[in-house]
């Protein structure tokens, strides 16, 4: 069974924030208007961490984090749930069952990493975007959490790809939208167990770590940054 | 057999059943509207399709989903060598535009104040008739075309017609032409590309390479490689942002002073007499008065007085420059935004020059042979300065035809280009939508979308030819035509005795595909870059590639999605650099930056984010989301301050600012960031539309004063003084009365469009 991880290489992202609007179209995450946004109601699975600087000017560079769900190997969200409706699956993913979630958001405060989202609203877009829905997602309804899947939608059908070609899965059929669209290829996903993978190999680079370590999460995804950047 | 509803509950056993089958036996169940897309009947067929993105000028190749023969998603096409399955926010987002209710759906001829649907032959009608009616009095220099695009190949449809018509008053706004631009004022040619496999040192100025750029992806692509490699890289710009990200070396500087900065390089190149003296010898005739005014005026201390930057950092810089073996100090179109803009770009060539251009190549032979450039006459450089004089000269101007430009929300002055632009007798647009520019036309013929089009995107920026194609994935929705199609037309009706060689757009098209096709150079996108050795094996007659004629080839070239010739020869640049003026302070620099400000003001700084190209950002819901998101603000200007300037001024982070120009008064959330130059305010461009699209926000460019660079015509971006003149307090009730202290007049924030 593998185990999926990231990782992201901090000192090649350019924080042009491609990965963000790939996440946001790629999974159908609503777009809220301005009130909403200025209540704290804007739904992003993959953000940019709010900018901040090392150095002083001008000598000083921004040191953006591309933040989604890190996807925790002791996730601290599923524990609390009461009626189980979040969950780690077998491969690492940690999943929502959107019909089951009864909107009580405990797992949202129980996240150290703010990676979950709320939909305080029905569903209702801008119709130009509506017509863009990824017909492999479901569009979640008013009162229920949601978060970064690591595209799970895309695991089942390279699954299905891959059986009706009589073929195991290859490293390269399944990669989220973030990954794939990533200008600078800074972002790496594949199976942590399997020693032949690139994540594999990153996650014993000399620049790893991991958010919040200190809580035990043990997230599954990785940045990489050498001090000097 | 009929079964009618009656007869059909009788079948099923009555009322009951119905009910316990879900209900249907009363009413049907109505289906909300947001649940429609994802109800959606049918049978969800998924396919895939190859196209270019034109939204900037980087002509990425795109892979394009479709369910059921409808565009859903786009992705980069991994086979594209420009992009390499990368893509960027725009390009992710440009799907939406298809489907923009706001679209126009057919031509619109406005009466009264109001457009009115007319159908394509009336349209094009109006329009032949009053061209030619100017046309037949001799007047047309009183007739102005201004295009932008992105496409080369439009570009020269536009130049040919011009010169068909006589029509001399072309501005044409295209990336690469104006990147190049200052090249034809003091170069014999223009390089074609950074050559990265040389290249050690490269001095950004300006460009937002990474961003928005000839090039951007490839550029994000080789700043990762170059630095893997060790190589340096200097960025002279007056933000620190992503494409500053990945970079050694930030000198920040608004652009007013590039061409001090240049010129305070150069002092040292020539000084340590660490440049090319072959090169200048042989190709920079006006050499010895250049290193004289720059040996008498640009000494590291007398740079450092002029535009604050520290002597040793220029030391340091000029250094790094003067030892590398084959440096690059680039720029593109984004320089030429300030009142020095072409002026800094001369000075930047003449520093290129010290070194013999050896950071940047050409390519050996020209790609393609376009229709424009059969005629040398029509190098008339004609540019926006042009327009702006002749249409503040009331009356002058006859008739304006303006496609894919939205000149007055890309103009400082607004409104008084509106009241200009209104008072011209005829205006006609090829815009797909009503906006700030078009609302002011008599006759809109809509052109197509990006997803409907054909047309050919050259690229020469990587040291290869490329050729993307944007082709039509879906068959237009409305009534749209093809602007270039319009104006092959035009020019068969205006001019019957001109002899074209195409009937239309594609046509054109496909005869220059034909180049391709018969110089059997280059691959299709959809293979990887074949080996040396099967590449020598070509050149001797070896071709696997054989294709059985040239439909052949066309059908290959559209479904690879383009074209590249790998092993395309290349050469050193050597360009002849002559000023064609004597030297004085003049020819380079017209102002100071470091004037300093009086108390409480600041420069304003417009900076530009990769959502935007040329105010095109508001039709994507999720770009305008998204835009100001890392600052956690949603649809709503912001203004980026230095902490130690904010403290001066007694201004808190995140604070409601009304902010003064001389054109008037505008809100702005204040942010606080440490990397913003001290006695700046940035503010971004791309909200503030108010007939386009999503019209949050405000355009600080409406703001802006009226300045530009005299030679290109290009806007300046950071020249204007800008005041706080009120905080909204925290947690107070009635905040300094800013609703009503806005200056909305000054936006025209009327409401969208009305036409029947
Ligand atoms: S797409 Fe890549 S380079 Fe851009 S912000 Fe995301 S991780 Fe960084
Ligand atoms: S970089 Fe330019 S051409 Fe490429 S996807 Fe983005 S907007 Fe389109």
């Amino acid at each position: 069974m593998p185990r999926y991880g990231m990782v992201i290489d901090l000192n090649k992202c350019n924080q042009c924030g491609a990965c963000v609007t790939a996440c946001k179209l790629e999974n159908n995450v609503q777009i809220v208007s301005k009130e909403n946004a200025d209540m704290g109601r804007a739904m992003y699975w993959m953000k940019m961490l709010d900018i901040n600087y090392e150095g002083s000017y001008p000598e000083i560079r921004p040191t953006n984090i591309p933040m989604l769900c890190q996807q925790c190997d002791e996730p601290s969200c599923t524990k609390v749930c009461p009626v189980r409706a979040t969950y780690k699956r077998d491969d690492g993913i940690v999943a929502q069952i959107y019909p089951q979630c009864i909107g009580c958001r405990y797992c949202m405060a129980n996240c150290p990493y703010t990676a979950k989202v709320f939909n305080w609203l029905k569903d209702e877009q801008p119709v130009e975007n509506e017509k863009c829905y990824n017909t492999d997602v479901s569009v979640r309804p008013k009162g229920i959490v949601e978060k970064c899947t690591f595209c799970i939608h895309r695991l089942q059908k390279a699954k299905e790809n891959a059986k009706s070609e009589h073929r195991k899965l290859e490293e390269d059929d399944y990669i989220p939208a973030c990954a794939e669209v990533c200008p600078s290829n800074a972002i790496y996903f594949g199976d942590l167990d399997d020693p032949k993978s690139q994540v594999a190999k990153l996650v014993h680079d000399y620049r790893k770590f991991t958010l919040q370590e200190e809580l035990g999460t043990k997230p599954k995804v990785y940045y990489l940054s050498a001090k000097s950047e | 057999m009929e079964i009618n509803r009656r007869e059909f509950m009788k079948l099923i056993g009555g009322s009951f059943a119905g009910l316990a089958i879900g209900g249907a036996a009363g009413t049907l169940m109505k289906i909300p509207k947001s649940m429609e897309p994802v109800l959606y009947t049918g049978p969800r067929k998924e396919s895939w399709k190859l196209t270019a993105c034109a939204n900037c000028p980087g002509g990425c190749s795109l892979k394009v989903r479709l369910i059921d023969e409808f565009p859903i998603q786009a992705f980069g096409n991994p086979l594209s060598p420009v992009n390499k399955g990368g893509i960027c926010s725009i390009g992710l987002a440009s799907v939406a535009s298809l489907y923009h209710p706001d679209r126009l759906t057919g031509p619109l001829k406005n009466v009264d104040g109001k457009f009115v649907s007319i159908t394509y032959d009336e349209a094009y009608k109006i329009l032949s008739d009053k061209l030619g009616k100017i046309l037949s009095k001799n007047n047309q220099d009183n007739i102005f075309i201004i295009a932008q695009t992105e496409s080369q190949l439009k570009a020269s449809i536009f130049k040919k017609f011009s010169d068909e018509t006589g029509i001399k008053n072309l501005v044409l706004d295209e990336f690469h032409s104006n990147s190049i631009y200052p090249y034809s004022l003091i170069s014999d040619k223009a390089p074609d590309f950074i050559d990265f496999e040389k290249c050690d040192y490269l001095l950004n100025f300006g460009s937002r390479m990474t961003e928005i750029s000839d090039n951007p992806l490839y550029f994000t692509r080789k700043i990762i490689e170059h630095r893997a490699k060790g190589y340096k890289i200097g960025v002279v710009q007056p933000k620190l942002n992503s494409s500053v990200a990945k970079t050694d070396d930030w000198v920040p500087l608004l652009p007013i002073s590039f061409a001090d900065f240049a010129l305070g390089i150069a002092y040292i190149l020539i000084k340590d007499e660490k440049y090319d003296k072959n090169f200048v010898g042989k190709y920079f005739p006006e050499f010895n008065e250049y290193k004289q005014f720059v040996l008498d005026n640009y000494y590291p201390e007398k740079v450092e007085e002029l535009i604050g930057v520290p002597a040793d950092k220029i030391l340091s810089i000029g250094r790094d420059f003067e030892k590398a073996s084959a440096p690059a100090a680039y720029f593109d179109e984004s320089l030429l935004y300030s009142t020095n803009g072409t002026k800094n770009a001369m000075a930047i060539i003449a520093l290129n020059a010290l070194k013999g251009f050896s950071g940047y190549g050409t390519l050996k032979d020209d790609l393609l042979k376009l229709e424009s450039e059969k005629n040398p006459n029509s190098k008339e450089d004609v540019t926006f300065a042009r327009f702006k004089e002749r249409v503040a000269d009331n009356g002058s101007i006859q008739a304006l035809l303006i496609s894919g430009s939205n000149i007055v929300f890309n103009s400082p002055n607004q409104e008084e280009l509106k009241k200009q632009i209104s008072s011209i007798p005829f205006v006609a647009s090829f815009s797909s939508f009503i906006d700030e520019t078009s609302v002011l036309a008599n006759l809109i013929i809509p052109d197509h979308d990006n997803f409907e089009r054909l047309d050919l995107l050259p690229g020469e920026s990587m040291g290869f030819p490329t050729i993307t194609v944007q082709q039509p994935i879906v068959t237009p929705f409305f009534n749209t035509t093809d602007t270039s199609d319009v104006f092959i037309s035009l020019m068969k009706d205006l001019k019957p005795d001109v002899k074209l060689t195409y009937q239309n757009y594609s046509d054109y098209l496909k005869q220059i595909a034909k180049q391709l096709y018969t110089n059997h150079t280059g691959i299709l996108m959809d293979q990887r870059k074949p080996t040396a050795i099967e590449n020598g094996l070509k050149k001797i007659g070896w071709d696997s590639s054989q294709f059985s004629g040239f439909d052949d080839f066309w059908d290959g070239f559209l479904e690879a999605g383009g074209w590249w010739n790998p092993y395309a020869a290349k050469e050193s640049f050597n360009p002849k650099i002559e000023f064609k003026q004597k030297f004085s302070k003049e020819l380079f620099t017209s102002g100071n930056a470091t004037t300093s400000v009086s108390k409480n003001k600041l420069r304003m700084n417009i900076f530009r984010k990769n959502f935007d190209y040329k105010g095109n950002m508001s039709i994507y819901p999720v770009l305008v989301e998204q835009f100001g998101s890392n600052w956690t603000v949603f649809y709503e200007l912001w203004a980026e301050i230095n902490p130690e300037t904010a403290q001066k001024l007694s201004v808190n982070d995140r604070s409601k600012v009304l902010l003064r120009t001389t054109s008037g008064n505008f809100p702005a959330i204040l942010i606080y960031n440490p990397s913003i130059i001290p006695g700046n305010l940035d503010i971004p461009f791309g909200l503030g539309h108010t007939n386009f699209g999503n019209n949050c926000g405000y355009n600080p460019l409406a703001y802006s004063d009226d300045l530009f660079d005299r030679k290109s015509g290009k806007p300046s971006f950071s020249e204007t003084i800008i005041e706080i003149v009120s905080v909204e307090k925290q947690g107070e009730s009635s905040p300094l009365a800013f609703n009503n202290s806005t200056d909305k007049t000054k936006v025209g924030n009327q409401d969208r469009r009305t036409y029947a």
